[in-house]
């Protein structure tokens, strides 16, 4: 008897001293578990506080495979699996993947409280994980340029992706008690902190951005053309107000969406410039000395003939003065111009005002094509923006040299102080810059070759461009880009357009007939959301003593 | 010439350690069953019942017992068979008696009534016992055991027989019967291996060896006590936290594993304080019954102290992982009425047997 005691005691002493620590550790493994605690991604607000994009709480379902798999288990599962309609044979597929894990899931992104409800089933080893989905209010203007997340809420395009680290946080670690049943009982310790992310404020201002996207999408519509983009800049800042292209998506439900859509066309799709790049040309020759604005060029008989290759307009024009060129948008005119200068010089003036380099270190930005070509006919393509290629943005930021007085803007998306003037680099003399301008208003004047670009009380100016599609190394007679690069108000701008539309199908193709009056609408616009004053006379309607 | 004394009711070291077991137990049920108040008021009621029961058994003469024998076995056999009838079922196995104010366990009844029924039978002739005698104890001892086999519950079945036959072996028979008995035991091993024993059972004793071999089915209940009485360490935990049993881990842990949360939360020097006080009780028991006058008195009560070790065994080795695991619950400690009114009983039976003793004693002297 003594000896049966003896016996249970000596079995005591080696459980309790010798494996001590083992069985400990064993004890340890059965209730203590490890789990993430997911941060909450920063919002993304626009330069007035709006919210861009928001993380709002989803719940996911997961469960421990080892508890929730096993075989007298799964007859429980039914509820749930009415409850968030999975298929039972998903689940056992699952279970059958993650059988050696801790982890699985059993369904993500559940509205709290259909999560809750799952909860009250009491499934053993079913747990809620709380996690975020992302949101963007602003629906699909927004989307290209801010990207989104994956199911995991990490940045997978746009500026969701160039942000990461900022927006993403970290995620935390905690270590939890649970019972027999697998259920959470209570939490023990944090092992690590979550780092919930930082908040992102961008220069745009989504009332732009939104009325941008009506209006693009609304001529892309019209003119049935294949895609496009709108650029606002601010001036003197450089801040990008508005950033918006077509085909658009929307962010919050992207389950039909093709690759292409995604595609921030404004800063990774490039075109020919086109007649847009004659004030440049002209700019040059303006600051050479050797030219004036009233210098006059012969573009009789409205062709002209450069390497073997016949430079047109599109009727004889007869002397024009360097002002009329812009105005009337002369090739023969422009190229007589660049022709009486170095290449070299032409192409140092495009690749100054920013053509060939990449802008903002955007997500996915490409730099264009700026190369030195320097035969004949190349000289002289340049000169009315061909033979190389820009980015709608690039275009934008290349007219701040002519709506402020000659200097580059570095363009940035992040919001500046009120009465911020970003430190440029000049290139232009303001006098040059003076000259261009006053051609640039009759260019969007009846005179011109963009009267649609005209807005009430406020002058303005613009430039047109229609350039032929090259498709397959070949220029296309009947493909166009139609584009409008513009500034307002004249005597003092505040926002630079580019409004691109790539090859409309209708009647109208021209710059000044497809993308001028999405310039005007929008600018018109924004004189009023930011209460520009008015450099215009109210349209005289009959005044006393005018002319009829 | 001492002066006639007022011998005492209860034998006081004995009671000292019954209290501070109850004691012990009810903290120990407190931290198991989750810090639920209305369990230990339940556990509460029966202890005072259980101690009640024993000081009016301690009352009555050892004489009145002997008397009685016969009568209880009666109504025990009969009880037995009326619970095989109107039984309530519980755990898969058809075992009490609803009385209305509680359920009642027959088998646990018979646990006392077929040692008593066994010495009485056998002190009626002089001892050592006839083979006639002894053939007739036997079929006292297996027609109750047959009884409570069928219900099922083999573990209480093997203590009530091994109860009268610890009373035979008091009795004092030929060793060479003894060793007899031995060879025809391991003779039949086998067959009772695969054909007496069920399923279950044999897993069980499989597991015994290893229990890791089947960790989540067979094996769990040994893994986790297991488990709990190694965390405890030198010190224990901590009386309720003792994360093994609270979280729910230790199956059974109010009743046959409560040693495991005992274990867990006083560590080794509470297992040994546990082990000395069942110890002593043991070797009180045996001490009175050596004392006793009669052979009656001696034999049951040489009985009920060994059966005591024998349930200590049989539980601690149970949750140690030395032992099958068998539904046996740890005296006093585990939750649970039968058992604690039985083993009360059985107490105040032998503090009965002491003052007799005393009784009959002073005046010789």
């Amino acid at each position: 008897m003594l000896l049966g005691f003896l016996l249970l005691g000596m079995r005591v002493v080696h459980l309790q001293t010798v494996q001590h620590e083992l069985l400990r550790a064993q004890g340890d493994a059965r209730y203590l578990r490890e789990w993430t605690v997911m941060p909450q991604r920063g919002r993304i607000l626009d330069r007035n506080g709006q919210v861009l994009a928001v993380s709002t709480p989803v719940d996911s379902v997961w469960a421990e495979p080892a508890v929730f798999c096993a075989t007298q288990q799964q007859r429980q599962w039914q509820p749930m699996v009415e409850l968030i309609q999975v298929t039972r044979q998903r689940l056992q597929a699952r279970c059958e993947q993650q059988k050696n894990s801790d982890f699985m899931y059993i369904k993500r992104r559940l509205p709290p409280a259909l999560a809750q409800q799952v909860m009250q089933l009491e499934i053993a080893g079913v747990e809620v994980q709380s996690e975020y989905k992302r949101y963007y209010p602003g629906g699909p203007a927004g989307a290209h340029l801010l990207g989104f997340t994956n199911v995991d809420d990490v940045g997978q395009e746009g500026l969701e992706n160039a942000h990461q680290a900022q927006l993403g946080g970290a995620r935390g670690r905690i270590r939890v008690l649970k019972d027999r049943a697998g259920n959470y009982v209570e939490s023990v310790e944090s092992l690590q902190q979550v780092r919930h992310g930082d908040e992102l404020v961008i220069s745009i201002d989504q009332r732009v951005q939104a009325l941008a996207s009506d209006y693009l999408e609304g001529a892309v519509r019209q003119h049935q053309a294949s895609s496009g983009s709108v650029v606002v800049l601010a001036v003197p800042s450089g801040e990008i107000l508005a950033m918006v292209n077509s085909p658009q998506f929307n962010p919050n439900d992207r389950a039909t969406i093709t690759g292409g859509a995604f595609r921030n066309r404004s800063v990774t799709d490039v075109f020919e410039p086109g007649s847009t790049i004659k004030p440049f040309t002209v700019a040059m020759a303006l600051q050479s000395g050797k030219m004036h604005a009233e210098s006059i060029v012969d573009t009789a008989p409205g062709h002209y003939q450069v390497g073997g290759h016949r430079i047109k307009d599109s009727r004889n024009y007869g002397a024009l003065s360097v002002a009329d060129v812009v105005v009337r948008s002369s090739n023969v005119g422009i190229t007589k111009i660049a022709l009486e200068f170095s290449y070299d010089a032409l192409f140092n003036t495009l690749s100054a005002v920013g053509f060939g380099q990449r802008t903002a270190q955007l997500p996915g930005e490409t730099a264009g094509r700026l190369e030195k070509r320097p035969r004949r006919l190349d000289h002289a393509a340049l000169s009315y923006g061909y033979g190389f290629s820009v980015t709608p943005l690039q275009l934008a930021r290349a007219y701040s040299v002519f709506a402020t007085d000659g200097v580059l803007l570095p363009v940035t998306l992040q919001r500046q102080a009120p009465g911020y003037r970003a430190v440029g680099v000049r290139v232009f003399d303001a006098d040059t810059v003076a000259a261009v301008r006053a051609m640039l208003e009759r260019a969007a004047s009846p005179a011109g070759t963009a009267r649609s670009a005209r807005i009430a009380r406020y002058r303005v100016g613009g430039k047109t461009g229609t350039s032929h599609k090259l498709l397959h190394g070949n220029y296309q007679n009947e493909r166009y880009l139609s584009a409008f690069a513009g500034f307002a108000p004249l005597t003092k701008p505040k926002f630079v357009i580019v409004v691109t539309v790539d090859d409309p199908r209708g009647k109208l193709y021209y710059g000044g007939d497809v993308a001028a009056p999405v310039f005007a609408n929008l600018m018109q616009d924004l004189m009023r959301l930011y209460n520009v004053e008015p450099d215009a006379a109210p349209p005289a309607i009959a005044a006393v003593g005018d002319e009829p | 010439m001492r002066a006639r004394q007022t011998p005492p009711i209860v034998d006081k070291p004995l009671f000292a350690v019954l209290l501070t077991l109850c004691g012990l137990s009810l903290m120990t049920l407190y931290s198991a069953g989750g810090e639920q108040v209305d369990l230990l008021v339940r556990q509460g009621a029966r202890i005072g019942f259980a101690l009640a029961l024993l000081l009016l058994c301690a009352r009555l003469p050892i004489t009145t017992w002997m008397r009685w024998s016969p009568h209880l076995y009666a109504l025990g056999v009969l009880l037995l068979l009326v619970v095989l009838v109107a039984g309530i079922t519980g755990k898969g196995a058809q075992r009490w008696l609803d009385l209305g104010l509680f359920h009642f366990q027959p088998a646990e009844m018979m646990k006392l009534a077929v040692p008593m029924m066994v010495a009485w039978s056998l002190t009626r002739r002089s001892l050592p016992p006839r083979p006639l005698a002894l053939l007739l104890a036997l079929l006292v001892i297996l027609a109750p055991a047959a009884l409570v086999v069928v219900q099922p519950d083999l573990g209480t079945a093997i203590l009530i027989a091994v109860a009268g036959l610890l009373v035979i072996f008091l009795a004092g028979i030929h060793w060479q019967l003894i060793v007899a008995v031995c060879i025809v035991l391991s003779a039949t091993a086998p067959v009772m291996w695969s054909v007496v024993l069920q399923d279950y059972q044999r897993s069980r004793i499989v597991t015994l060896f290893d229990p890791w071999s089947d960790p989540l089915g067979t094996g769990y209940h040994t893994i986790q006590s297991i488990i709990a009485v190694g965390s405890g360490g030198l010190h224990g935990k901590g009386w309720l936290a003792g994360t093994q049993s609270r979280l729910a881990f230790i199956p059974e842990r109010s009743t046959d594993f409560i040693f495991a949360i005992y274990a867990e939360e006083f560590g080794f020097l509470g297992a040994l304080l546990l082990l000395s006080m069942y110890l002593f009780l043991g070797y009180r028991g045996l001490l009175i019954s050596f004392r006793a006058r009669t052979s009656y008195a001696r034999l049951l009560g040489g009985c009920l102290s060994i059966t005591l070790f024998c349930y200590v065994f049989v539980n601690i080795g149970m949750v140690v992982g030395i032992l099958p695991v068998v539904g046996v619950p740890l005296p006093l400690l585990s939750y649970g009425g039968s058992s604690m009114v039985a083993l009360m009983v059985g107490f105040g039976i032998l503090m009965s047997i002491h003052r007799h003793t005393n009784t009959i004693s002073v005046p010789v002297r």
